[in-house]
């Protein structure tokens, strides 16, 4: 895939607005972290909107990545409870590999 | 050394099903640092199962921002509960988000126990400080047993399993992504990671026309032996 291809992949963008890549992500090439503002969506289907850009937009092998979604407050637990629960700040969303260390 | 007999995990969440002998005082966040916080929260840790009297070994495993980190008094209540059970021992891991520089940084601030494993990153880092040369290797090494790293459930996993044990991502009902999860076998799961893993894609599909100042800059390689490198 071309990198052009790449960049018209605004799907998430449209929906989300501004979306920030954390810093920390910026240096670590295994994860790719990011803040989505709060636009009324759940967890669940953050995960899903992020799993569907990268698959059916970006056309990435859905096998080789994890994508793990919290709702994040500042205002009590920082935690996701469960697959409905709506930010209440934003949303930090991570996409990692799947890897297995072996002897 | 042995296998431990008990692995806890300690987050903001946790809580305690069993005896308790390894507790803390409950907690309260530092909040001067973290703007707009309008709750309290407090908890104890204690470790599930509690401890025998024949000196079992244990891993606990436990987050860093908002449970050991937020209360000085407490951790350092903590510092003291743990340091007899490491004389005997025991395994303590931190498993954090941050990126190992950033718990470096933050060591200046807070009198955190040196662990015997940093998984950072989200799962992505992982390092044996209290080992010299290669960590990963020689956490192997001090543990007799593979120590396997695998990215499960939105969490890192430690287990002191068999060499190949392999747990195959969750099966989810719906969503696009969940379709192509089924399980796959070990070699062919390799292959599609070394291949396939490209953050840059990520980056792109995520961040749209932002990401085009990444240019060619290469995020893409193969996790498996970046993780060797660690």
């Amino acid at each position: 895939m071309t990198m052009a291809t790449h960049c018209a992949t605004q799907a998430l963008r449209d929906l989300y607005g501004d979306i920030a890549e954390k810093r920390e992500s910026r240096e670590n090439a295994l994860m790719f972290s990011a803040r989505l503002p709060d636009v009324g969506r759940t967890t669940e289907q953050v995960r899903d909107d992020i799993e569907e850009a990268l698959t059916r937009d970006a056309g990435c092998n859905a096998v080789m990545f994890q994508v793990a979604v919290a709702s994040v407050s500042y205002e009590g637990s920082t935690v996701t409870r469960d697959r409905t629960e709506k930010a209440a700040r934003c949303f930090f969303i991570d996409v990692r590999p799947w890897i297995i260390i072996l002897e | 050394m042995s296998v431990p007999r008990a692995v806890a995990e300690v987050d903001t969440e946790w809580h305690t099903t069993g005896r308790s002998e390894l507790a803390c005082r409950p907690y309260s966040l530092d909040t001067a640092s973290i703007p707009r916080v309008a709750c309290q929260c407090s908890s104890t840790m204690t470790l599930r199962g509690g401890l025998g009297d024949g000196g079992e070994q244990i891993l606990l495993c436990t987050d860093l921002d908002d449970t050991l980190l937020g209360d000085a008094e407490a951790l350092r209540s903590f510092n003291e509960c743990w340091r007899p059970l490491r004389a005997r021992g025991c395994t303590l891991v931190y498993n954090t988000g941050r990126s190992l520089a950033d718990y470096l940084a933050v060591l200046s601030e807070w009198d955190l126990l040196t662990p015997d494993v940093f998984v950072g990153g989200c799962g992505t880092q992982m390092h044996a400080p209290r080992q010299p040369s290669n960590p990963v290797h020689t956490c192997r090494q001090s543990h007799g047993k593979t120590l396997e790293l695998s990215l499960l459930q939105g969490s890192c996993a430690l287990s002191m399993r068999g060499r190949y044990t392999f747990h195959p991502p969750p099966a989810r009902s719906a969503g696009v992504g969940g379709q192509g999860k089924e399980a796959v076998a070990v070699d062919k799961w390799f292959e599609i990671i070394g291949k396939d893993w490209d953050k840059t894609k990520v980056a792109a599909a995520v961040l749209g026309s932002q990401v085009a100042h990444l240019g060619s800059r290469r995020l893409h390689l193969n996790p498996v032996s970046v993780a060797h490198r660690l």
